[in-house]
């Protein structure tokens, strides 16, 4: 029975690091509702609640494909902690900008130490490489989003696309390379 | 021009992808990462690239959340709503339509559906499940049946979740899921039985949704009346939908 157990969980990590998307809809379906009810109880609004849990989703999902999950973790269950986790978070750091703000200090400065300030320069980077991505045209998102997202074979995507499979395969280097070079201006401009 | 580093070359850029995609065999995986631990130059080029492709990877699934998301929206503002209802147009009533069939079985397709049947099939579909975290020994016990329960194979979650039954027969979860499994497997005298309970416990968070489940178990049995208390019980949007199709 364990290794069926074992079978049916793998099932869902591997899911998640393809991308499939039957697996991610079936576990972000099954795992919402439970977490809006928490929210919902714990003085939060169904905006937040949506906010919370698919920022915990791509937590999730990243942390899968990092392998911070063990092979035999169940997936439901980490997603819902993380949820549950980020919204103490949340909660606790509107309780301390409160706090703050009852003493007349308006600028918040963290600790050297603050293990926040690492995430939050992560999270710059990201920002920077989603304006990145934004700003690449609307044929090489969907030739990208197509190929590392979806995992469509290059000979879907040019049949898709129109093209011949030489020029797809051509057509997302060059993206890359594209994506690449705006983000080293991105970054270069400070943003 | 452009004073930044070279960017890689398309074959280096599509080994690097076969890898960050797990497509490579075994020993081609093993020989990319003994030279990524010796090659400086090549892992400075391929977090780069990971970077890059973690992006787009990223984007495409903040994109598809928002699809994953639509079930909910449809939803009337019952916040501990369990029941993954979906209107006749909805893909999930062709997914839940066909999982139906299957646990029904073939007599299905050579019987005459009466029209509570089809009302039925229309409106049910079963409990996602809940995501159960482990705790003591009988927290797992009921979370691996769980995990048969979200696989379909009911009769299976049955068996377990009956003996821990025998420990907790007032157990609202347990007689929930139990009545909900019965369901699905065509047995709709057994779901009553364990329904019941639970959509006479108006402090059960299942309250709402066993009551819906009850009064489609009434309709699948003929019994109107019942069908229609408990669906007013039920009080939620799906059980007034299907009310008022009965009347």
């Amino acid at each position: 029975m364990e290794d069926i157990q074992k079978k049916g969980l793998n099932a869902v990590i591997d899911g998640f690091r393809k991308n499939d998307d039957t697996v991610l809809k079936r576990v972000y379906q099954s795992v919402f509702p439970k977490v809006k009810a928490y929210i919902l109880k714990n003085s939060g609004n169904e905006a937040q609640a949506k906010d919370i849990f698919q920022e915990a989703f791509i937590a999730c999902w990243r942390n899968i494909k990092a392998d911070k999950l063990s092979e035999d973790g169940n997936v439901e269950a980490y997603l819902f902690t993380i949820a549950k986790n980020k919204w103490t978070d949340y909660l606790r750091s509107s309780n301390r900008k409160k706090m703050v703000l009852n003493n007349d200090i308006t600028n918040i400065a963290k600790a050297d130490d603050d293990p926040e300030i690492n995430e939050d320069l992560q999270e710059k980077h990201r920002n920077t490489m989603n304006l990145a991505l934004q700003q690449l045209g609307h044929n090489c998102k969907n030739l990208l989003n197509k190929f590392y997202f979806e995992r469509k074979s290059m000979n879907e995507i040019a049949e898709e696309m129109n093209l011949a499979s030489a020029s797809a395969r051509n057509q997302k280097y060059r993206c890359m390379e594209k994506l690449r070079k705006l983000s080293l201006e991105l970054q270069n401009n400070g943003q | 021009m452009d004073n930044s580093p070279k960017y890689i070359s398309q074959e280096q850029q599509e080994l690097f992808e076969r890898y960050l995609m797990d497509e490579l065999p075994f020993e081609e995986k093993k020989a990319f990462e003994t030279d990524l631990a010796k090659n400086g130059n090549l892992q400075k080029s391929f977090e780069e690239f990971k970077l890059l492709f973690e992006t787009v990877e990223e984007a495409g699934l903040r994109d598809k959340l928002e699809d994953f998301h639509k079930f909910d929206e449809r939803k009337e503002n019952n916040p501990v709503r369990k029941l993954d209802f979906r209107k006749p147009r909805f893909n999930y009533r062709m997914v839940a339509s066909i999982a139906i069939l299957l646990a029904v079985g073939s007599l299905w397709f050579f019987t005459r559906q009466s029209p509570n049947e089809k009302l039925y099939d229309t409106y049910f579909t079963p409990d996602p499940g809940l995501p159960t975290v482990m705790g003591n020994n009988d927290d797992y016990a009921f979370y691996e049946a769980m995990v048969d329960y979200k696989q379909g194979h009911y009769g299976i979650a049955i068996e377990k979740w009956e003996e821990l039954l025998q420990t907790k027969p007032e157990n609202d979860t347990l007689n929930y899921f139990l009545g909900v499994s019965h369901l699905v497997n065509g047995n709709s005298q057994e779901a009553i039985n364990y329904l019941r309970p639970v959509g006479n416990d108006e402090d059960s968070i299942f309250f709402s949704d066993a009551n819906t489940y009850l009064g489609l178990a009434f309709l699948k049995t003929d019994e109107i009346s019942e069908a229609k208390k408990a669906l007013e019980k039920g009080n939620n949007k799906m059980s007034s939908e299907i009310l008022s199709e009965i009347e």
